[in-house]
């Protein structure tokens, strides 16, 4: 069943304590089915702490959690049928090979994908009779995801699903997480990665210290929150922030010299109108031009680093 | 698939899953030959040796066989059923279990069948002692040996179970593992005679269920006199089989949290 909005998970008002500390406040978000919605967020950020709530292994201390309309913590065989889970650390019979585990976890479904399928999406085929405990960190985080897969789930959560894998690993989790999303399976995940973020996300939220900071579409939130780009390039000989002014560049100029020539970076909202005026103004023979837009990255280290939820973002702020 | 469908498939995956998982981890293998066949070996070593000196038999590995049969039932009931699913929860393998549909009740039923069957192996090795230490046993009477091995197994089974339903240090579940075969050791009578002891003492350590292993065995391949009729300490050891594993069921915690 899902919310009025086709909201496949909710999360209302979410908070958490442990004793006398709070690690969630008011948190709040939609997952839309189909969708594959990241949470970002520093360490200790709370990232797990939501998932582990959405997954029903932890109850809210206030506020709510529905997953299909179902409380996970309550109706645990309704939810844990319908989404499947890789933890972040997760442990596995030891001694079992890759495929023996694959069956186990199989069997526990109605309807399964051939493991055979899956072994090889992900990767494991060569690892498919070895042991376990033999396993490297990056075969086991995909022999979970391949668990987590088997069942055909109708939500999937990844609890940093990219954490110990190689870029090209990286990339073919990226994959498989496309393809996921086009057989109707609806993706949260959890991530460190911006390009992660930015390359799978439809939507993300942006927790910092317990609560939401900034939630929506990554290419709409670095618009709205990293505006700014950077504009490089070189002068011969020296200069000064001073002269540049002059020519009545639009931003925040910093220069610093190197050998016989002068780095300058501008930090402007109007990329365009700096270089229309570098390119007419006469002597100044600047080369070597480069111009940087804000990135989700930049946005992560803002409201990460910078004043408690910057540019306007609220703390009971819906995702 | 119908859910009682779907229970046993998850009973067999799991049956398989803990099988392999108990055959290819060594120290149980180490824990089973040492706490069954070394004991064996042990007596029958004194047995050669008194033989070897006296030139007549000792008959110690008869009057053991009480002793090696409680021992070894308790080795598959605590080192290899109790130790290895306190160790599941403290890994974290139950919490991922947790997040899947798997049953907790398949999980544990399917952990006994390899368990059952190295206690009927146990209750197989016994009575072929029984039979070759003292000849010319009558056939009811070695089903009555294997009888016992056999409910006496299930009840420790079923305390072994009980006692991993909460449990999350495997250190702790170990030393139990340890701590329990020696206090039976003490008082089931089988190291000596509850006679000797002065009656409430005698009388509480009756109450210990292993001593009701131990007592039974012993009236059958000793003929010593029996602390309870026979009928009446495998009732015992049946109630309490099926009484600990429900609980165990309905205790069981898959969360070390």
């Amino acid at each position: 069943m899902n919310g009025p909005t086709g909201a496949v998970v909710t999360v209302e008002r979410l908070g958490k304590r442990y004793g006398d500390r709070s690690v969630l406040h008011d948190v709040s978000l939609d997952v839309r089915a189909g969708e594959v919605f990241g949470l970002l967020g520093p360490n200790g950020a709370g990232k797990t702490t939501v998932l582990e709530t959405i997954m029903g292994l932890r109850r809210p201390t206030t506020g709510t959690v529905r997953v299909l309309g179902h409380d996970p913590a309550v109706d645990r065989r309704f939810v844990t049928e319908r989404m499947a889970v890789q933890p972040q650390a997760a442990t596995l019979f030891p001694t079992l090979t890759v495929a023996e585990t694959l069956e186990l976890f199989a069997s526990f479904h109605r309807v399964v994908r051939r493991p055979a399928e899956l072994l090889d999406e992900l990767d494991l085929d060569d690892a498919r009779r070895v042991r376990v405990k033999h396993l490297s960190g990056g075969q086991e985080r995909r022999l979970l995801i391949a668990i987590a897969l088997i069942g055909n789930p109708e939500i999937i959560v990844l609890d940093e699903p990219s954490a110990g894998l190689d870029p090209q690993a990286r990339r073919n989790l990226w994959d498989v997480i496309r393809r996921q999303q086009e057989r109707g399976t609806t993706v949260l995940l959890s991530t460190h990665h911006m390009d992660e973020a930015t390359q799978v996300c439809d939507r993300i939220a942006v927790l910092v210290d317990g609560a939401v900071a900034a939630a929506g579409e990554p290419e709409a939130l670095v618009r709205e929150h990293a505006a700014t780009a950077t504009v490089t390039f070189e002068i011969p000989g020296p200069i000064t922030a001073e002269t540049l002014r002059s020519h009545d560049l639009p931003g925040d100029i910093s220069v610093t010299s190197k050998g016989s020539v002068s780095l300058v970076a501008i930090l402007t909202d109007d990329p365009d109108a700096v270089l229309r005026r570098l390119t007419f103004s006469t002597g100044l023979r600047p080369s070597g031009f480069r111009v940087a837009h804000g990135s989700l990255e930049d946005l992560f280290i803002d409201l990460a680093n910078g004043p408690r939820h910057a540019a306007g973002a609220g703390r009971a702020r819906r995702a | 698939m119908s859910t009682a469908q779907a229970f046993r498939a998850q009973t067999r995956a799991f049956t398989t899953a803990h099988a392999r998982e108990l055959v290819r981890d060594p120290r149980s293998i180490v824990a089973l030959v040492a706490s069954f066949l070394g004991l064996i070996v042990l007596l029958w070593g004194v047995d050669a040796l008194v033989a070897g000196a006296s030139g007549a038999p000792a008959g110690v590995l008869a009057r053991g066989l009480p002793l090696v049969a409680s021992m070894g039932v308790m080795a598959i009931a605590f080192m290899l059923t109790t130790v290895p699913l306190v160790r599941h929860r403290s890994s974290g393998l139950l919490r991922t279990l947790s997040t899947s549909p798997a049953r907790r009740g398949a999980y544990l039923l399917g952990h006994l069948p390899i368990r059952v069957g190295m206690v009927v192996a146990e209750a197989a090795v016994i009575v072929a002692l029984v039979a070759w230490t003292t000849p010319g046993r009558p056939i009811p009477e070695l089903l009555a040996v294997s009888g016992t091995v056999l409910l006496g197994g299930a009840m420790l089974l079923g305390f072994g179970l009980l006692l991993a339903a909460r449990l999350s240090n495997p250190d702790v579940a170990m030393q139990l593992a340890y701590l329990l075969p020696m206090a039976a050791l003490v008082t089931s009578g089988a190291l000596f005679p509850l006679a000797i002891l002065p009656d409430w003492v005698a009388a509480v350590f009756r109450l210990v269920p292993t001593t009701w292993i131990v007592g039974a065995l012993d009236a059958l391949v000793s003929g010593v006199p029996a602390p309870l009729p026979l009928a009446a300490t495998w009732g015992l050891m049946a109630a309490c089989a099926l009484g600990a594993g429900l609980a165990a069921v309905r205790l069981h915690r898959w969360d070390a949290g």
